[in-house]
């Protein structure tokens, strides 16, 4: 079992970055007027902000990442660690972070590499990060996460158009002796790959000309194999049965650490609300960018904690909880305290 | 968990069908109001109530709400 704690590590602050476009889902012309409300009422995703054609992930990153190193007023020679979560990369190869390795206008010494992963991305990430600095003294490193799954879905799919939503994310990262430890619980279930998967386009199925054939697959959902398909039932199921149990296993190992916040990644309203049902915590505790950002896949979490929890955050010392879950299957949780984060104000691309 | 407190848990997500309408031998993708957003809210009502999981392909194997009742049963029958 992947439980583990980082020591000497902490958070300073963190930025997201959101596309300027808004659409309602009370406009999706995928959804009858009826299955709007509805879809309104059970997922609380009204609003999405979508990328325009030819904006990537890495775009987004790389001007939440910007604005944070003013803000955090630091020399960007000593930022010695990049590491950027997306499952939408700019290309097939090279890494992405490399490309922003030099866009940022960071170090050649400044390591960096790319993490495939969604909806989990952010906790895995942070672990990732953390891991290598707690052994550079004074070290500077970036996590940057996020996605514009808008470019991989069917404009024709009701079952995912109304879901997701882009933004990306920068979130710094420090070396500090003082600093208080982060506790992990990563987990993983391959047996899970079919529930959310673009079934093309990779080398086992490399794309042909029938990759790009529309299939009407059911009323309001037709796609091609290079779409992205999510199996909403499926990913319920996973949700409300492991991540209750992930988060649980960690509150259980430190007793003494009481979270203020649980900060979920944004699937869905009927599946956070049920996962603090099963933790038996009142919602209140479970802040949510759902409404105006949808699901923004791994970007979901940084992204509630700039539009929700900034105040907070910039004020005073907070204990959080996070746990992100989805794609892979793949889901963790850390508990780990912050204080005083920079935070700029959500920036529009 | 009995038949009857199964029907009547689902008829109260069925806005546009009155619950006396909604038999154990209903196909419940028949029924008016019936959607895949639907589905959802009915799968994680049963499990609120029941306890119990159903997959997407018992969902997809299933026909009648009396199908997905028995499913719930015995999930909770080897949960028990």
């Amino acid at each position: 079992m992947a439980q583990f704690s980082i020591p000497n590590v902490k958070l300073q602050g963190v930025a997201a970055c959101v596309p300027q476009q808004e659409v309602s889902n009370f406009d999706c012309a995928l959804l009858e007027e009826k299955e709007r409300k509805l879809f309104v009422k059970t997922t609380g995703i009204e609003n999405r902000r979508i990328a325009a054609k030819g904006v990537c992930a890495s775009d987004l990153c790389e001007r939440a990442a910007q604005k944070l190193i003013t803000d955090l007023g630091w020399n960007k020679n000593e930022i010695s660690v990049l590491v950027f979560v997306t499952q939408t990369p700019d290309y097939i190869t090279p890494a992405t972070a490399i490309l922003l390795q030099e866009k940022l206008g960071l170090s050649k010494s400044c390591l960096a590499f790319d993490i495939n992963l969604g909806c989990s991305g952010y906790v895995y990430g942070l672990s990732v990060a953390a891991a290598m600095l707690q052994n550079i003294p004074n070290g500077k490193g970036l996590l940057l996460v996020g996605d514009v799954s808008s470019a991989c879905i069917s404009a024709e799919d009701k079952s995912t158009v109304p879901l997701f939503s882009d933004a990306g994310s920068a979130t710094a990262i420090v070396q500090d002796n003082n600093a208080s430890s982060l506790h992990f619980n990563l987990e993983n279930d391959g047996k899970g790959f079919e529930v959310i998967m673009i079934p093309e386009g990779g080398y086992r199925n490399p794309i042909t000309k029938n990759s790009l054939k529309m299939i009407a697959v059911s009323k309001g959902i037709s796609r091609n194999s290079s779409h992205l398909i999510l199996n909403g039932i499926d990913i319920f199921n996973f949700s409300i049965s492991e991540v209750p149990k992930n988060i649980q296993k960690l509150l259980q190992s430190h007793v003494g650490i009481v979270p203020e916040y649980f900060i979920l990644h944004q699937a869905n309203k009927i599946i956070n609300e049920t996962i603090a049902d099963t933790l038996k915590i009142d919602y209140e505790k479970f802040p949510s960018s759902l409404k105006n950002y949808g699901n923004t896949s791994s970007a979901s979490i940084p992204l509630t904690l700039v539009t929700q929890l900034s105040q907070q955050l910039k004020l005073k010392k907070v204990n959080l909880l996070l746990s992100g879950f989805g794609v892979g299957l793949s889901w963790g949780s850390v508990l780990l305290a912050t204080e005083e984060l920079t935070i700029p104000d959500l920036i529009n691309f | 968990m009995t038949l009857e407190h199964f029907i009547n848990t689902i008829a109260l997500e069925f806005d546009e069908v009155a619950p006396e309408n909604i038999f154990p031998e209903s196909e419940f993708r028949n029924l008016e109001g019936w959607s895949s957003m639907l589905s959802l809210i009915i799968i994680s009502k049963i499990n609120k109530v029941f306890g119990v999981t159903i997959t997407s392909q018992e969902l997809a194997a299933s026909k009648t709400i009396e199908d997905l009742y028995k499913i719930a049963l015995s999930k909770t029958q080897i949960s028990n």
